[in-house]
């Protein structure tokens, strides 16, 4: 099927490349044969496409991975240090674009989002992770937390720049920080920052069998179990009861074309039909 | 629905018995097991309590015809039902005074989890799938059942059962944290050996 940026409000990159089949939409970042690096232009667009899809209904799953044979290699140190210097308050606003990105707009998308790992990847790359529902790694693939994004983004004063890594178990998490240590696919499945390893020649595979079993699946589930996903934890056993309740009742009148909840309620009072002033 | 063994003093074992629908909790299932947790969780005299199924799996997770839409159940029913499970799966079973050994096997699905988070010691028998199918049904994962497998395993593992419905399979689930030990023999022969050691403390 065919699909440009300007379907969702994007504008075009020549870095950043859409394909939408059958619900599953990849975005590919980077050049076959080329590093990637993100450059301020690159994050703008990838952010406008991640803004676009909320809501979008002919988006059924989203797939992030690169072109090339890294994952991401952190961010372009040529764009973002001179550019700083001619232009720091553009730079500053994309990284926070960047940020919030990958800590809110990706998870806050009704679609699930995969990305696929090979290669190397990075600060700025494993930022871009935690904002991903389930991470497919190459077993050979390379992560590390190196700094350099950060000291990099320090001396263009613009803001900090560190992964919060809130998918890893605290003591890789702790180890890996403070060591940069370099780690694999399947160190990275085992300690959580990626959801599954392969080898490299089932990688791709993988990824789009899984891609295509969840863009069949009800998208009204799917998003309101990444909602129930983001929350539950966080609340009482009698809360999440509570809010399941609330889930599966919005869940079901929508499945049945009745809208939502609100929708039916409101229509039934101008109706005269329910009074909840009186209880009823 | 329940079969309750106490072989030896210290020690009781509870076995989900509805092998015709491969232990999927229905509503008097539910109802048998908040009565027997609320009735050992005051036995002074028990230390030991080793839960398992009968027939081949553990547990396939809520009996969807039993308790949702299609239930023919009397709504007063399927009220009390439901406020058993979450009664036992919320409070009760996180709060027995025993040491809880649990023996899985076949499968282990949805509602099953919750049982194994609040389990001290899981043991699994090769031929166990553990997953939440609810997703495949057009349905959310209970929001316990959630909570649950967030306790023992990663976000990352409990996002990729929640939203691909797949099964995995013990050596995986072993990995992320669901289970103890991985046994290629009866698993139930296995908790009972360490419930007893335990007794025997």
């Amino acid at each position: 099927m065919t699909f440009s940026l300007t379907d969702i409000g994007a504008k075009s990159h020549p870095s950043v490349h859409v394909a939408l089949d059958h619900g599953v939409l990849t975005v590919g970042l980077g050049h076959e044969g080329a590093d990637f690096l993100w450059t301020v232009s690159m994050i703008d667009c990838f952010c406008d496409i991640v803004q676009g899809l909320s809501g979008n209904e002919s988006v059924r799953v989203l797939v992030i991975q690169s072109e090339g044979k890294d994952f991401c290699l952190g961010l372009d140190a040529q764009d973002f240090v001179l550019s700083s210097n001619s232009d720091r308050i553009r730079v500053h606003a994309s990284i926070e674009k960047f940020q919030q990105c990958c800590q809110r707009g990706l998870q806050l998308l009704n679609q699930p989002v995969i990305a696929q790992v090979q290669g190397n990847c990075h600060a700025a790359g494993i930022r871009l992770l935690e904002g991903c529902d389930i991470v497919l790694a190459d077993d050979h693939a390379q992560f590390v937390f190196d700094a350099k994004d950060s000291e990099l983004l320090s001396l263009s004063k613009s803001v900090m720049f560190e992964p919060q890594l809130q998918f890893m178990s605290k003591r890789a998490k702790t180890f890996y920080t403070f060591t940069h240590q370099i780690f694999d696919g399947r160190e990275a499945a085992c300690t959580g920052l990626a959801s599954l390893s392969f080898p490299s020649h089932v990688l791709r595979q993988e990824t789009h069998s899984l891609a295509t079993l969840l863009s069949e699946k009800d998208r009204l589930a799917l998003q309101f179990t990444k909602e129930t996903l983001a929350h539950v934890g966080a609340m009482s056993w009698d809360a999440s009861v509570n809010f399941t309740a609330a889930k599966f009742a919005e869940l079901k009148s929508r499945q049945s074309g009745e809208g939502t909840m609100r929708v039916s309620a409101v229509a039934s009072f101008l109706a005269g039909q329910s009074k909840p002033g009186k209880g009823v | 629905m329940l079969r309750i063994e106490d072989p030896m003093t210290g020690l009781r074992l509870i076995g989900l018995d509805r092998a015709q629908k491969r232990n999927a909790i229905g509503v008097e299932l539910t109802m048998a097991l908040e009565k027997v947790l609320l009735e050992t969780s005051a036995r002074d005299d028990i230390q030991a309590l080793v839960i398992h199924g009968i027939g081949g799996h553990f547990c396939a997770g809520m009996d969807l015809k039993d308790f949702f839409d299609s239930s023919t159940r009397p709504q007063e029913l399927l009220k009390k039902a439901r406020a058993a499970t979450e009664h036992w799966r919320c409070h009760l079973l996180r709060k027995m005074p025993q040491i809880i050994f649990t023996a899985v096997e076949g499968y282990c699905l949805g509602g099953a989890l919750p049982i194994l988070q609040c389990s001290d010691v899981v043991i699994a028998h090769a031929n166990t799938q553990l997953g939440m199918p609810e997703i495949n049904f057009g349905f959310v994962p209970g929001g316990q059942i959630i909570k649950s497998v967030g306790q023992m395993a990663s976000q990352r593992a409990l996002s990729y059962l929640a939203l691909t419905g797949r099964l995995i399979d013990a050596t995986s689930a072993k990995q992320w944290g669901l289970l103890t030990e991985v046994v290629d023999h009866d698993p139930l022969q296995r908790a009972l050996e360490l419930a007893k050691q335990v007794i025997s403390l």
